[in-house]
């Protein structure tokens, strides 16, 4: 089955949308006050309506204990976005994830239930359907909930509807620019953040999340009708700022992406950093029609595939840090292989 | 008679019952009065003329300041401020008084449904009665215990929450079982302009801690305008 992300071409800005949705159960001490049999009589509780969910979603869905995993298989999953980082060494933690890797269920990490749904482009709407079809499944289980502050979480951060919602968005124009912080500042009067893909402001390929900060005190579906205008403001930007680029200095964009094509198809030793921030520039270069490529451009899919673990599980073996970089530049010297009657 | 038996508190009112507290600390100042007063006498409690005064009470109202010595337990009783603890009938502590002044003084207003849960008060530290979660710790990880941890620290965590989040009061969903209360599910924009009044306390606590009472004044005035445009909303 297709990844949920490999089910049509990625668009030049958003990359992709995310809902997480954060319960708990009311029988059950929060996950910091839980002993360890505790832990795993809700990991089983919770493991067992996997079954209800494919029913529901029409789609299997595996679930494991995360304590059970091979270090390079819990890393790999933190890598895709799958698990947080945090989830990797905490004790009765444990995973349900769809077939596509489209839902994921995070279980005792700082909350009983952490629901993240993703959808490629521009759809918060149908990750945020996607992630209550699953809430209303599991919610014969019994949330802990009261009228006035709503779904309790373990950190009054979460409290309320549990609810955050974030845009993957590309944004090389700006980043170049040098006006992230700006726009971080921008943004951050409406309550809502920017962040790099994994947390703080650094970031790879010009890939930033932006979402709400706050969960009290509005709806979802004004959490969702927010974020939407303030991504219109931010694509605006991008386009401007993209065009002040070709504009002022076409030259030198266009040398740009020819060069990043040239080190894909012929280096030897690539880092993650350095292999997605080339690939970046060459979605850059054919979003707008300076190259054009053969296949559409996945750069959430390479992101993904490229990163450290996720190269070791692709060749299928334990790799030492330079043969990690002599892989990845393989990888890439043969995806750009294709692409040789490059314009 | 220790320091750290004087108080120096103060509360701003209005005529409408609003109020918050301003200061809470052993202040030389307070102990200076005391000791100068003491000297000339035993210095009374001026509501019970019976204990002798350990709290030094300003209190604004409408811009008259009004000054007052006061025992423990009538500064607890009469002052209008929850000084005692908002969790049972502890002693009038140190503890208690700075978990009521700091973070727990709350008015009757806003603490109207914060569920009295029987939390466990213990040398002025407050516990959660059912996973045994202390406040104090809780203020270090800022990781709730369990769910009655929310009932447990009320007042407090009210104030905390209030200070992360910009609001106190849910309005998204709620689980299919839980009958919707009318008042928390609210049309668009009174929920909006809930906010607008959240926010405006907001920094009216900021302004009054930092003791600017001039910006005080105007964001209560603006409150109180946000406030009376909601009624005459809600009798609509």
């Amino acid at each position: 089955m297709n990844k949920w992300y490999g089910n049509r071409a990625e668009e030049p800005i958003v990359i992709a949308s995310r809902v997480q949705i954060r319960r708990n159960l009311e029988k059950y001490h929060f996950v910091s006050m839980m002993g360890v049999d505790e832990c795993s009589a809700v990991a089983e509780l919770l493991r067992g309506e996997a079954v209800k969910l494919e029913h529901e979603e029409g789609m299997k869905y595996y679930s494991c204990d995360v304590g059970k995993l091979s270090p390079l298989e819990r890393e790999a999953l933190v890598e895709n976005f799958i698990m947080s980082e945090a989830m990797q060494k905490k004790q009765g933690a444990a995973l349900v994830l769809s077939e596509d890797e489209g839902v994921s269920i995070l279980i005792n990490e700082e909350d009983h239930i952490c629901i993240r749904a993703n959808a490629r482009g521009n759809d918060l709407r149908g990750a945020y359907a996607r992630a209550f079809r699953v809430e209303k499944c599991l919610e014969g289980l019994g949330y802990a909930y009261d009228p006035r502050f709503g779904y309790l979480s373990a950190s009054p951060l979460n409290t309320g509807t549990g609810f955050h919602a974030d845009y993957l968005l590309f944004l090389p124009a700006i980043a170049m620019a040098g006006k992230i912080k700006k726009l971080s500042d921008e943004i951050g009067k409406f309550d809502m953040e920017i962040a790099g893909i994994r947390g703080g402001i650094k970031t790879e390929a010009f890939l930033y999340r932006i979402g709400n900060k706050k969960t009290l005190g509005c709806t979802e579906e004004e959490i969702i009708e927010n974020i939407g205008q303030v991504l219109e403001q931010i694509i605006a930007k991008e386009k401007k700022h993209r065009n002040y680029l070709y504009q002022g200095s076409k030259a030198e964009i266009v040398d740009r992406v020819y060069r990043s094509y040239g080190v894909l198809r012929y280096a030897k030793i690539l880092s993650t950093a350095d292999a997605l921030m080339q690939y970046a520039q060459l979605k850059l270069g054919h979003d707008h029609g300076m190259v054009t490529l053969s296949q559409e451009p996945d750069l959430y899919g390479q992101l993904v595939k490229v990163q450290p673990a996720n190269i070791q599980k692709l060749y299928g073996r334990s790799l030492g840090l330079e043969e990690r970089w002599q892989y990845r530049a393989e990888y890439f010297n043969r995806l750009m292989e294709c692409e040789r009657g490059i314009r | 008679m220790t320091a750290f038996d004087i108080w120096e508190i103060g509360s701003i009112k209005d005529k409408g019952g609003w109020e918050s507290a301003f200061r809470a600390c052993a202040l030389p100042g307070a102990e200076f009065l005391l000791w100068r007063r003491r000297n000339e006498g035993i210095m009374l409690c001026g509501i019970c003329k019976e204990k002798e005064a350990t709290v030094f009470y300003t209190e604004i109202i409408n811009g008259a300041k009004k000054e007052q010595y006061l025992c423990g337990e009538c500064a607890a009783k009469s002052t209008g401020l929850h000084l005692k603890s908002p969790f049972g009938e502890g002693e009038f502590s140190l503890g208690t008084l700075l978990a009521g002044l700091f973070e727990g003084t709350v008015s009757k207003e806003e603490s109207g449904d914060v569920e009295d849960v029987g939390a466990i008060v213990q040398g002025g530290e407050i516990s959660c009665p059912d996973c045994g979660k202390a406040y104090p710790q809780f203020l270090k990880d800022e990781i709730l215990g369990c769910p009655t941890c929310y009932k447990a620290f009320g007042r407090p965590l009210l104030r905390k929450i209030r200070s992360l989040q910009g609001a106190d009061r849910h309005t998204g969903r709620s689980p299919e079982h839980i009958a919707v209360n009318k008042e928390v599910v609210k049309t668009k924009t009174t929920a909006l302009k809930l906010d607008r009044a959240a926010r405006l306390s907001l920094q009216l606590e900021q302004a009054i801690e930092r003791e600017d009472f001039g910006l005080a004044a105007h964001l209560r005035d603006e409150l109180r305008a946000i406030k009376g445009q909601e009624a005459g909303c809600l009798d609509e």
